[in-house]
């Protein structure tokens, strides 16, 4: 007997400790809430208060998912932090060396999105990033969310809701 | 989690297992038929285009009839309110005999013996009505799931049976009207 098709919707309250659970343990997430067809994270990195706002872009071979980080604020509790982070914004706000042609590095800004998508992606097995898309491999998602059901298929819909995500899973 | 659809198919190499479980499943109301015809075995489901078949060797009932194979052509369709499968007989051949006047003979004895089988019923048109929990249980699904929605969609080709099942729609209140 083959699955050919599984719908489902897992609630935040669902998410929520798992997420938590694939956090270092500077991170905690204080809160998960959808605004519109966004999701916002909002939590504590560091003593920085973070709010992350994520909208979704399913590939279309159903290999993988993609989130957007669609806006990142953070704000600190001491402000003369947040004096550093203008002056400093290489460390705070994230840029990168791109080349060293002639021996001289250029610097290329990269917005906080971006920065956010790549500290994210790094280390974390099955998550890529590319400018500020968070590529999550299905097959790995699907290890880290054990369903009732083997289903070895593709994405075809992610989607948050007010609820929690709502995913269908194709057979491929 | 809440599955809201799920939809599985039962290849034509699962169809050899599911026609043994059917087997056992009828095994009691075998008992139940004159003695000649509790002999009945080798139940094979085939797959005929759209059209599932079913073979069963009956028993040599008298002399002048020999042991032979009833070979019956089914449809299979959910029923509106998406409660039941519906089984309905399109052909049935057997000892060459007249289709129009067997069918429904067989209808009226499977009918007789099934309305003591919660679960099971003949329906208006004279179909077969299988319960969607009675039809889950039967197909033995292979997995942990508790599936309590209603049946959206039956269909048959090369492929398998195809099953769809959706989530129940929630009963309107004066609340949430």
């Amino acid at each position: 007997m083959d699955i050919t098709q599984l719908n489902l919707s897992i609630s935040w309250d669902e998410i929520f400790p798992l997420l938590q659970k694939h956090l270092p343990d500077s991170v905690t997430i204080n809160d998960i809430h959808c605004s519109g067809t966004a999701l916002c994270i909002v939590g504590v990195a560091k003593k920085w208060d973070f709010t992350l706002k994520i909208g979704t872009a399913t590939e279309a071979n159903g290999n993988r998912i993609g989130l957007v980080i669609k806006n990142v604020s953070l704000s600190h509790p001491d402000d003369s932090i947040l004096n550093v982070c203008v002056w400093n914004p290489i460390k705070y706000l994230g840029a990168e060396i791109v080349s060293k042609a002639n021996g001289l590095g250029s610097l290329k800004w990269q917005s906080k999105e971006e920065f956010v998508a790549k500290k994210i992606a790094s280390g974390n097995k099955g998550i890529s990033a590319k400018g500020n898309i968070l590529y999550l491999n299905s097959t790995t998602l699907l290890k880290k969310f054990p369903l009732p059901v083997h289903v070895t298929g593709a994405f075809t819909s992610f989607a948050f809701t007010e609820n929690g995500i709502e995913l269908t899973i194709n057979e491929r | 989690m809440e599955i809201n659809k799920l939809a599985f198919r039962i290849t034509p190499d699962d169809l050899g297992a599911l026609g043994d479980i059917i087997m056992k499943k009828v095994a009691p109301a075998l008992q139940k038929l004159p003695a000649t015809l509790r002999e009945l075995r080798d139940l094979q489901l085939r797959i005929d285009g759209e059209t599932l078949e079913i073979g069963i060797t009956l028993p040599e009932v008298l002399p002048p009839i020999p042991e032979t194979e009833l070979r019956a052509g089914i449809a299979l369709a959910a029923s509106s309110d998406g409660d039941a499968l519906l089984v309905e007989l399109l052909s049935i051949s057997a000892w060459d005999m007249e289709t129009e006047v067997f069918n429904p003979f067989i209808m009226d004895k499977i009918g007789g013996a099934v309305q003591k089988y919660p679960g099971i019923g003949i329906d208006d048109l004279g179909r077969l009505r299988i319960d969607l929990d009675e039809t889950l249980e039967m197909l033995s699904l292979p997995c942990e799931l508790s599936v309590t929605g209603r049946l959206l969609n039956v269909s048959v080709d090369e492929e398998g049976i195809g099953f769809e099942i959706g989530k129940k729609p929630r009963k309107k209140t004066a609340a949430n009207c």
